[in-house]
């Protein structure tokens, strides 16, 4: 133990440090964004607004339907995996569920490219789809087993006493009980979605090079470099938007 | 209401079917193109991807460390936490390329450059689950060290530490795993020892055998350092309860 009466005084000392390091790395952040919006709108006079305007409505059109084939998929296996599985296999597939959230996005997209071998344009779009849908599935599905785990076993044990089947009482007691749960693991799968970069650059970029979508609208996968002009506008309007779907995610349906 | 069932039920036996006929499909489609002359070449840039994933996640870890403390400090001031808690979401869910694109800016370049996008990556993954980590020790056994007389600094250091001990290098295992995996934002900077974007170079050039190499060695990486991790949780969770 410390010395009693050095002790106040260290303390003070230390917790400021620790005060000053967080709101110092707060003060970077904040720095940094202000920079990069400012040379953003800088570049966006060299540009015009319509491309980028263009380019995030195809991003959200692309991850709109990667969620589409995603989420009935992800959430039928959450269901699947927490109420109809065997009882002894239910653990593993929790774990490979967990697991398969975790496999960097780079693993789907060199998977989708092996699998499918795509050709030029919009069958090159298609893939990148699948490929997103991959990478998002995992989450709505690691969500949705979390948000099922919180429906109270007397509830599901009242339905049984009143006769129904399980299937029913799955409709009838757990879905209306967590679908805003399920909503929010959704919304938290579009923003992976929305968010990747790699899918898009390594299945459109040498397939479809000017599709309509904002990771081409940054990086040039060619050169590996910033895709000027309009690079820097479209990387924080890609930010915001990306920021505004987590936001609705974690505020509006909690 | 029974059509309505049965079609719930076909529905998450399809699911659940679909997912894992996907998975084995994959797997064995990746497995069949896997170049095994290519995986000592992978290993080595894996070794070095994982000195550097691991030196940008020790350096993040003082500032994270603060941070983490800061709002387990200021927990009772709701103010504070709230905001500390939405700014460290927030820089969770801005796509990492962003971070990326204002170190280009800033003119990092190489693999410096790298370790420092990197370590910034990596800062509000660790200050999250440390955050969490600090949180998991018990109110009771907190309130009973200060009734004892104990400073807030010897709680920290003989009731908290201790009981998240575990949790913290589970954290830190889950934050590499998750640095092991970028790719977007070292395209930019041009670092040359990553992995991940070695993968990606193979599969745009075509070089599939290398691409799938690359691509088992990274998941197998990733999966062995969350599987530690889990391990490491559920053992403090099964010392808890007893």
């Amino acid at each position: 133990m410390m010395d009693r009466t050095s002790r106040p005084r260290r303390e003070r000392w230390l917790w400021g440090l620790v005060d000053g390091i967080s709101v110092g790395a707060l003060g970077c952040a904040v720095v940094a964004s202000l920079f990069l919006v400012g040379a953003a709108a800088f570049d966006a006079l060299s540009t015009s607004f319509l491309g980028v305007a263009t380019s995030v409505l195809g991003t959200l059109g692309l991850s709109t339907l990667a969620l589409l084939v995603a989420a009935p998929v992800a959430i039928g296996t959450a269901l699947w995996a927490r109420w109809l599985a065997p009882v002894r296999l239910r653990p593993t597939f929790l774990w490979l569920i967990s697991l398969l959230g975790d496999v960097p996005p780079v693993v789907w997209a060199v998977s989708a490219l092996v699998v499918l071998q795509p050709k030029e344009g919009v069958e090159a779009y298609f893939l990148a789809v699948l490929a997103l849908g991959a990478v998002a599935a995992p989450s709505i599905a690691a969500r949705g087993l979390r948000v099922f785990e919180t429906v109270s076993p007397s509830r599901m044990l009242a339905a049984y006493a009143l006769g129904a089947s399980q299937a029913e009482a799955v409709i009838g007691v757990v879905l209306p009980a967590v679908w805003r749960g399920l909503a929010r693991a959704i919304l938290v799968g579009f923003s992976r979605a929305f968010a990747d970069t790699v899918i898009v650059l390594l299945l459109l970029g040498p397939l479809w090079i000017d599709a309509p979508v904002l990771p081409l609208r940054v990086v040039d996968p060619t050169l590996s470099e910033l895709a000027l002009p309009g690079a820097l506008a479209a990387a924080v309007v890609w930010g915001l938007v990306a920021l505004a779907i987590s936001m609705l995610a974690r505020r509006v349906l909690r | 209401m029974r059509v309505l069932s049965r079609l719930v039920t076909m529905w998450a036996w399809g699911s659940a079917s679909l997912t894992l006929g996907v998975l084995v499909v994959a797997a064995s489609l990746l497995f069949v193109r896997l170049d095994l002359e290519a995986l000592p070449a992978m290993a080595e840039l894996l070794l070095s991807s994982v000195a550097l994933s691991a030196a940008a996640v020790l350096s993040a870890l003082p500032v994270a460390l603060a941070i983490a403390l800061a709002l387990d400090r200021h927990a009772r001031r709701a103010w504070h936490q709230s905001a500390g808690q939405r700014w460290l979401s927030a820089f969770r869910d801005i796509p990492p390329l962003l971070i990326g694109v204002i170190g280009w800016m800033l003119g990092a370049r190489g693999l410096f450059g790298a370790w420092i996008v990197l370590s910034i990556i990596a800062l509000p993954v660790l200050a999250h689950g440390l955050r969490g980590a600090f949180g998991r020790a018990r109110s009771r056994e907190r309130l009973s060290a200060i009734a004892l007389g104990a400073s807030t600094l010897q709680v920290l250091f003989y009731v908290v530490g201790p009981s998240s001990s575990a949790d913290f290098f589970a954290v830190l295992l889950r934050a590499l795993a998750r640095v092991l995996g970028v790719v977007a934002p070292l395209l930019l900077l041009g670092a040359l020892s990553s992995l991940a974007l070695e993968v990606f170079h193979e599969a745009a050039a075509g070089r599939m055998g290398f691409a799938v190499a690359g691509a088992t060695l990274l998941v197998l990486s990733v999966l062995v350092l969350h599987g530690v991790a889990a391990y490491l949780e559920r053992n403090v969770q099964l010392t808890g309860a007893t």
